[in-house]
């Protein structure tokens, strides 16, 4: 086992840069979700990785050992891929007993290793079937056994999940984030779907135009955005724009349009523009009937625009003022109508600035 | 309805015009190749198997024959790796290249005759003289190889890649690769080639007959030859034994691969 070093990656394909001097620390043992857009360049990164790519700077270290110059069947690596590509005139044992084939383990050892592993996944019973007759969830585990039999350095799997439906993608994110805790293999999991990352990274790299945008825990990344990009990209966000005019401790009191805000936060550096946007979860948002009582912190006063109800949940749109309507999801006990005025406050604590989009662009 | 009715009858009256049209030849040949009379005529006149014992006693027939066959084999052999190797990189490396890929299908399009001239003027201007066995050889290559490049490339372009790179990523190597994952699952494409080249090796004319010379004359020219001073019904039995020959070939492979592999190309 061992951890992976990315130093300055850099990977071009004609004029696009895809990979961005990307450097990337995954601890041993450690489950990294790379999560973005389409074409943000996560999987040439895991490809890089792999060795399927060459990185046109940059160096790739598993552990001691670096690996940015081996080929790829010299990487020690498993990889599953998007769809799975089991080899289709190969039966599953065969399918799985291939890496152990080339790395010319004996006879004797290969069906004991081939068997166990086949267990693991739950495939008893169906080494003698084609990948073909197999179903979605049993490929993907196929493939899962594929990988980690040959005991690899790292697993890499890019997209694992995409190709199954959604109720059988779920139970295998748990499924295959239990397995890889089992084994505690060093992992780097390429995904654009949030939740996905969410339920089985230790920490995600969100990457958007070839570059990390904000590495860190799933909790962190969620309710401590680094850039609205990163906060828009993973769940739903309101932005409203404000200028800093004092702080407080942790806390900043930002000169909106809607009146002064207090929410977590750090000054801008002196050079940067004094512009911010404080950043709000929806259902951090709390809706209630106005009162007559004075103004209280982070109130601000609005009417119901629209109103969808989602089972779990009551899905609002707020106008607070005429050009800013804010997104506000709450219980479904908190009943108001279209038209209803009300008062939506929120805790400091709950709300956070990210630098205004000019200065992250 | 009697109009779609007349319609439908109309069509099944072309279909069956057309499988005879195709069929009928190769029925006269075989009927004529029985003939018990000594003229290659239509109908026979008697059941014989006269002609084929004349054929297998012909010392010049047959040695055109196994010569035939030794040159169907080595061409195929030759023609599938060359087309297979054009393929992988046309597909793979030079997807844009139209030019390339007219360039190797090139034989296909000119007529056998003008390929043949070229060839025995080059072979000429480059001092390798006009009938040699090479000779011959390069000229079959050239016209069977197309074949096999245009199969194994119908197979490759629905290949998909990830599969060689799972290979990789478990420790094989590029030719391992190749031999246990590529290879099996082209194989559909690669043996359906083999079977055209080798039938159209067989069976190829203007090539054998500029080409070919004293002791290395196939046997499409021993029969051309034979039929300017003879016209008994021996070139019918060769005609036969041609047809039964492809037969074999088509229904061999179709036993060990399945033509349609070519169309799935073994995947999924």
């Amino acid at each position: 086992m061992a951890g992976i070093q990315l130093r300055g990656l850099t990977k071009r394909f004609g004029s696009v840069v895809a990979v961005d001097d990307l450097s990337l620390d995954v601890a041993d043992g450690e489950l990294i979700a790379l999560l973005g857009p389409s074409g943000c360049g996560k999987t040439t990164t895991l490809r890089t990785i792999a060795g399927f790519e060459t990185p046109d700077a940059g160096e790739i270290y598993f552990g001691e050992r670096r690996v940015s110059d081996l080929l790829p069947e010299q990487r020690r690596i498993g990889m599953v891929f998007q769809n799975y590509a089991l080899f289709p005139h190969m039966t599953v044992a065969e399918n799985v007993a291939f890496g152990l084939e080339m790395r010319k383990t004996p006879a004797a050892a290969l069906r004991e290793r081939v068997a166990a592993v086949l267990a693991k996944v739950q495939l008893t019973g169906l080494e003698k079937r084609y990948p073909r007759q197999l179903s979605g969830g049993q490929q993907q585990r196929a493939a899962l056994a594929r990988a980690l039999v040959v005991s690899p350095d790292v697993l890499l799997l890019d997209e694992p999940l995409a190709n199954l439906d959604a109720k059988l993608r779920e139970e295998m994110r748990f499924y295959v984030r239990s397995l890889q805790q089992e084994v505690g293999i060093t992992t780097v999991y390429v995904t654009h779907d949030q939740a996905e990352a969410m339920v089985i990274a230790d920490r995600i790299a969100v990457m958007f135009a070839g570059r990390i945008h904000q590495l860190g825990a799933p909790a962190d990344i969620y309710h401590r955005p680094a850039t609205a990009t990163v906060a828009e990209f993973i769940g739903l966000t309101n932005f409203i724009e404000g200028k800093v005019i004092g702080q407080h401790g942790a806390l900043l009191n930002v000169d909106t349009s809607l009146g002064v805000l207090t929410c977590q936060g750090s000054l801008p550096s002196p050079d940067a523009r004094p512009m911010l946007l404080v950043a709000v979860r929806p259902e951090a948002l709390r809706l209630s009937a106005p009162s007559g009582s004075p103004p209280a912190e982070n109130r601000l006063d609005g009417a119901v625009k629209a109103r969808a109800f989602l089972g779990n949940i009551v899905d609002y749109r707020i106008a607070v003022s005429p050009s800013v309507v804010l997104r506000v999801q709450g219980a479904p006990h908190d009943s108001f109508a279209v038209g209803d005025r009300v008062a939506v406050t929120f805790e400091p604590a709950a709300a956070w600035s990210v630098p205004s989009r000019e200065d992250t662009a | 309805m009697t109009r779609s009715k007349l319609a439908h009858g109309a069509f099944l009256l072309l279909i069956v015009a057309l499988y005879v049209f195709l069929i009928a030849p190769i029925v006269i040949v075989v009927l004529a190749s029985l003939n018990s009379g000594r003229f290659l005529v239509f109908p026979p006149e008697g059941f014989s198997l006269q002609w084929y014992v004349k054929f297998v006693n012909s010392r010049a027939f047959m040695r055109s024959f196994m010569f035939s066959l030794k040159l169907a084999a080595l061409t195929t052999v030759i023609a599938s790796v060359i087309g297979t190797a054009a393929a992988l990189y046309v597909v793979r490396r030079a997807r844009q290249s139209t030019t390339l890929r007219l360039l190797l299908v090139a034989p296909l399009q000119l007529p056998g005759i003008m390929t043949a001239l070229a060839l025995l003027i080059f072979y000429y201007a480059v001092g390798l003289g006009g009938t040699t066995y090479l000779g011959l050889l390069l000229g079959h290559v050239l016209v069977c190889m197309p074949y096999a490049f245009l199969t194994v490339s119908a197979v490759l372009y629905n290949f998909d890649r990830s599969l060689e790179e799972a290979a990789r990523s478990l420790g094989a190597g590029a030719w391992r690769t190749f031999a246990r994952i590529t290879l099996p699952l082209i194989k559909g494409g690669v043996l359906s080639g083999a079977v055209f080249a080798f039938i159209t090796s067989f069976d190829q004319f203007p090539i054998s007959l500029l080409l070919g010379g004293v002791g290395t004359t196939p046997l499409p020219v021993q029969v051309f030859d034979y039929l300017r001073f003879s016209f008994d019904p021996t070139a019918a039995a060769v005609g036969t034994l041609n047809i039964v020959i492809t037969l074999i070939v088509v229904i061999v492979t179709e036993r060990l691969v399945g033509l349609e592999s070519l169309y799935w190309g073994g995947q999924r």
